[in-house]
């Protein structure tokens, strides 16, 4: 744009600022393609070009009133279509990254939840070692207890099985304090 | 395929205008403070919500025409301000006796304050390019805020003010003519 051009369109900006309706025209038909341009130039893509365009174009034009003479009107319209262009860059950006975030999102897994399921495999490793310790009787009864059967072997009464169970509880727990220093 | 250039035109001109529309809606900032004092200073409901309405009506469509009527509300509001103070302020005074007479002075103080009011809105009125309307809209709004102000002195006063602003306004508007001539 040469300099009676940039001239002529500040003074239409001036004019239409101030509030004089005829130089409406003289300014959309200077910065209108202006604006398309360097949006379609900046997003590298003509429909969204198109749509910036028309955000910055409208912008402009709500706060044309408000335009201070003292500014370039060239780089003030510019302005705004660089604040669109930036907008919809950050848009797509998002866009892109919530559709990634779906994607891991609903990607399926063997446990529901990948840490709670390695701290139960831990805790499984370790009863399982501290259990190796036991001895034999005392394996027989926790196992007993587990599957909720009465007292292994023929012999002893539930009292005496509730003692056994005790004390071979108690030989587990400090199995388990001495491997792994805590209960 | 998207909106024509002519659609685009079209809406950005509805657009323009809005925004016209918002830009004049600032100028309550200034009516309803004026309008407040007025209120402050004992002047009667039945005048104040009138002033008001008309005041906020004139001030908003004035602006929203042009930016010249918008400077010359602004001139109008700022130039009245002695108009609706000084009658107030000097109330208390009492009467006053000049030449034998007894003299309310709140009616000279609206002569002198329309005369105020009447050469500021001349003087700005005459550094513009459509001076005459300018200077009907200032005078206009000075008028509607000095009434609120010398109606302490009743109709005599606002008619004090009303010659004062013509008497304040003539010789710098006479001037302009003359040298425009």
């Amino acid at each position: 744009m040469d300099r009676n051009a940039r001239d002529d369109v500040q003074r239409a900006m001036t004019a239409l600022a101030a509030g004089d309706r005829s130089a409406f025209r003289p300014v959309f038909v200077a910065l209108w393609p202006l604006v398309q341009r360097f949006c379609e130039r900046t997003l590298r893509d003509r429909d969204r070009g198109q749509d910036a365009a028309q955000a910055a174009m409208m912008k402009l034009l709500l706060n044309a009133s408000d335009f201070d003479p003292a500014r370039d009107a060239i780089s003030w319209a510019l302005g705004f279509a660089a604040f669109e262009c930036l907008s919809a860059r950050n848009r797509s950006v998002r866009s892109r990254e919530q559709s990634d975030e779906e994607v891991l999102m609903k990607a399926e897994t063997a446990e529901p939840d990948p840490e709670r399921a390695a701290i139960a495999r831990d805790l499984r490793d370790a009863a399982s070692a501290a259990l190796a310790h036991l001895r034999p009787s005392d394996l027989a009864v926790l196992e007993a207890a587990f599957h909720g059967q009465g007292p292994p072997g023929s012999t002893g009464t539930a009292a005496a099985f509730r003692k056994r169970l005790q004390r071979a509880l108690e030989r587990l727990r400090v199995i388990w304090r001495h491997m792994h220093g805590t209960e | 395929m998207g909106p024509s250039d002519a659609e685009v035109m079209r809406r950005g001109r509805t657009i323009y205008e809005i925004g016209r529309l918002r830009r004049s809606s600032r100028m309550l900032l200034y009516v309803l403070p004026v309008l407040a004092c007025g209120w402050l200073i004992g002047r009667p409901a039945v005048l104040i919500v009138p002033a008001v309405a008309v005041l906020s009506l004139v001030a908003i469509a004035s602006a929203y025409v042009h930016l010249r009527y918008e400077k010359a509300v602004l001139t109008g509001i700022a130039a009245s301000v002695p108009a609706l103070l000084l009658p107030w302020a000097i109330g208390g005074v009492g009467l006053l006796r000049i030449a034998g007479a007894m003299i309310d002075p709140c009616i000279p103080a609206c002569v002198v304050a329309g005369g105020i009011a009447g050469a500021v809105v001349a003087v700005r009125a005459s550094g513009e390019q459509r001076h005459w309307s300018s200077w009907l809209m200032s005078a206009a709004v000075a008028g509607i805020v000095g009434a609120v102000g010398c109606s302490v002195a009743g109709e005599a006063g606002v008619l004090g003010m009303a010659i004062g602003t013509l008497a304040g306004s003539a010789p710098v508007i006479a001037r302009r003519e003359w040298r425009g001539a």
